[in-house]
């Protein structure tokens, strides 16, 4: 494993609805590590994260993984919405979900193999969910309904996971597979990445910490970033020029940036 | 049945039914993934936009040509795919309200290009009607030939691009991140859906194409749960539909076919509705009865399990009981070994206990948790835990045993009853 880190965001700036909800993001998450994303809600995790993963384009700034451009490396990243973005009355078993990790974009015509159905089998069973994957999607609790999507991204034999509150809306047996199955994954060298609003927790699940409140408050090691006036910075109230500033923008179509400026 | 037999011997007739059910199923495919995205009302909209290009294409042919037709109605079909996702990324105006406007503009063009048509003297002019609510009959062989050919485009790009439909409706986000091309798929999807509308305007016409579009997939929802199913299904069905309808169109000549069509998937979705084994009224149904039987016996045989809890009495003589139990549940207690009969006596069995005592103590343990976990005043709880206890399982007494710490007694100051 080579000492790049593994994501790279430089001075990101990221509206959401053309109002900016993230300023001047500088941060690096080194490989191999269980990575938090903290912060109270509406603090601009999801933002960030989307960002990371070119879901939304950023106003300024940008995010480099494994050192490279993200469409360089995609097939090493994968991503894990928020349970609820999707509609899990969609019409398909649980195979057929983890079976989309296996999808390739660049092929036309592409048919599923035996090669892809075994990969999906085996991310499965690491879930602990293989008995289920006749199931209809619909039928299972938020917390399979978690380890299935889990399951698909492990289908994808990324480096890097970047996962969006896994752990909401979970029941006790699920949040235990989940996490021991991310340990598992960080002793195998990925790198997984989480977007998690819970302190109580964070501390003891994370190894690495990026606290946010709309702007990066800390980044580092979880001992470091764990220090009273880091969480109150980041969690007692808001910045109240930063969030005006911000609907003013939104209000009057402003750009963050200024036509032909750019980002050192 | 002679005058059938009849019109099955008509020349066309054959040409005619294969190619209206042909297409038909390929629109319905299309409309299957435009369902399942949400955008049923985009089907609608494309087909009333598309009238301009219809009538302008008989304008510019001079006569009934399918080929001039059919390509001016692709065109203003991706004119107006085009014109309400531009008014909708530009303006703040929502998604549906655009459609509306571009609908109703481009139909309103397309009514008068159509009066023109119908004025102009041409050869067929009078033809032109049929493209509203369709006239399968009055399809010629080489007609049925552009369309299929059309048909034929549409069903190669979806075999090509089915991965790409599967996982961009399902699942947006997640797609993109895998490098799918998100807005690149939507706007295939959008010629799909046009090149799909306008492949059914002789068969079906315009203004009801929207409903072959949603309606199969529809239907197919409410019997299957997985893609390849909802696909199956809903192009089997859109084809016996459109079968119906073709056959009707020759013995009623005057009869417009779209209707027909439509009418026969509406009846295809009431039955669904009642009969579907997913969601159908008639399973909603026997899964309320189911429930409240369950609910019967097991007050039943809590009720029991209240009075040996007090007086540690086993037996009873059943004419005597307060709430006597139905003959149903009586009967499903004796079949399970809740209780023995002996004459006018029942006998509380050892299983029986067992099943009172695990009611009771569901219904303790919500109390509790109502009590202490959500902090509700102790003479509240009951009504809810009157339902609880019902629906308790062994997961879910287990995860609340955990969390109240095995406790001993209830907000009432019972005791709850752990098994010896």
């Amino acid at each position: 494993m080579s000492n790049v880190p593994a994501i790279d965001i430089h001075n990101l700036t990221a509206s959401y609805e053309r109002k900016p909800v993230l300023w001047e993001i500088d941060c690096q998450f080194p490989q191999g590590k269980l990575i938090g994303i903290v912060g109270p809600n509406g603090s601009g995790k999801t933002t960030l994260l989307k960002n990371i993963m070119g879901l939304m384009k950023p106003d300024s700034g940008y995010v480099k993984i494994f050192g490279d451009k993200l469409n360089k490396v995609r097939h090493r990243v994968s991503y894990v919405p928020q349970r609820e973005s999707v509609d899990w009355d969609f019409p398909a078993d649980v195979m057929d979900v983890v079976l989309m990790g296996r999808y390739n974009p660049k092929k036309l015509f592409s048919r599923i193999t035996q090669e892809d159905r075994d990969i999906a089998i085996e991310a499965l069973k690491r879930v602990n969910m293989l008995e289920f994957s006749k199931r209809h999607i619909s039928q299972l609790s938020g917390g399979q309904q978690q380890r299935v999507f889990i399951a698909r991204s492990l289908a994808q034999q990324a480096d890097l996971y970047l996962m969006d509150e896994p752990f909401v809306g979970v029941d006790a047996a699920s949040e235990d597979a989940i996490l021991s199955l991310l340990t598992e994954m960080k002793n195998n060298g990925k790198t997984v990445v989480i977007v998690h609003h819970d302190l109580q927790t964070a501390y003891e699940y994370f190894d690495y910490i990026a606290l946010l409140n709309t702007r990066l408050v800390a980044c580092g090691p979880t001992e470091e970033v764990f220090t009273s006036e880091l969480l109150q910075e980041a969690y007692g109230g808001r910045l109240t020029v930063l969030s005006r500033i911000g609907e003013l923008i939104a209000k009057k179509d402003f750009p963050v940036r200024e036509k032909g400026q750019k980002d050192n | 049945m002679d005058s059938l037999w009849t019109y099955f011997n008509h020349p066309n007739f054959w040409w005619v039914l294969a190619g209206t059910t042909f297409l038909s199923a390929i629109s319905a495919l299309v409309g299957t993934f435009t369902y399942l995205q949400r955008k049923s009302l985009m089907g609608d909209a494309i087909a009333h936009g598309i009238l301009p290009g219809v009538a302008g294409g008989f304008l510019l042919a001079g006569e009934k040509n399918a080929l001039i037709i059919m390509i001016g109605a692709i065109v203003w079909g991706l004119l107006t795919v085009s014109s309400i996702d531009w008014i909708s990324r530009k303006t703040h105006l929502q998604n549906s309200t655009a459609m509306a406007v571009v609908l109703s503009a481009f139909f309103g063009l397309g009514m008068m290009l159509l009066t023109v048509v119908q004025t102009s003297g041409l050869p067929d002019a009078s033809g032109i009607n049929s493209f509203l609510f369709g006239q399968a009959a009055s399809m010629l062989p080489e007609d049925l030939l552009v369309y299929s050919v059309f048909a034929i485009v549409v069903a190669f790009v979806l075999a090509a691009i089915y991965p790409h439909l599967s996982i961009i409706s399902f699942d947006r986000a997640a797609a993109q991140s895998i490098g799918f091309n998100v807005r690149r798929i939507d706007a295939v999807l959008s010629i799909l859906v046009v090149a799909a509308t306008a492949i059914g305007i002789q068969s079906i016409g315009l203004i009801l194409m929207a409903a072959l579009l949603i309606t199969p997939a529809a239907i197919a929802r409410m019997w299957s749960s997985r893609l390849i199913g909802m696909l199956l299904f809903s192009g089997a069905i859109a084809a016996f539909a459109a079968g119906i309808g073709a056959v009707i169109s020759f013995t009623a000549p005057a009869m417009p076919t779209g209707p027909w069509i439509v009418l026969v998937l509406f009846i295809f979705t009431l039955i669904s509705m009642v009969i579907s084994p997913q969601r159908g009224l008639l399973k909603q149904f026997r899964q309320q009865k189911k429930n409240q039987n369950i609910i019967l016996r097991e007050n039943f045989i809590k009720r029991l399990y209240h009075q040996w809890e007090k007086s540690g009495q086993t037996t009873f003589i059943l004419n005597e009981l307060k709430d006597k139990p139905s003959k149903r549940t009586l009967r499903f207690a004796l079949q399970n070994d809740w209780i023995h009969q002996v004459g006018i006596t029942i006998h509380l069995s050892e299983k029986g206990l067992r099943e009172g005592r695990r009611i009771t103590r569901a219904h303790r343990l919500w109390e509790l948790y109502l009590s202490r976990t959500l902090r509700m005043r102790d003479d509240h709880v009951h009504p809810s835990a009157e339902v609880m206890e019902h629906l308790i399982g062994d997961d879910l007494e287990k995860e609340l045993l955990r969390t109240l710490g095995y406790p001993q007694t209830d907000p009432h100051q019972r005791d709850i009853p752990y098994e010896p």
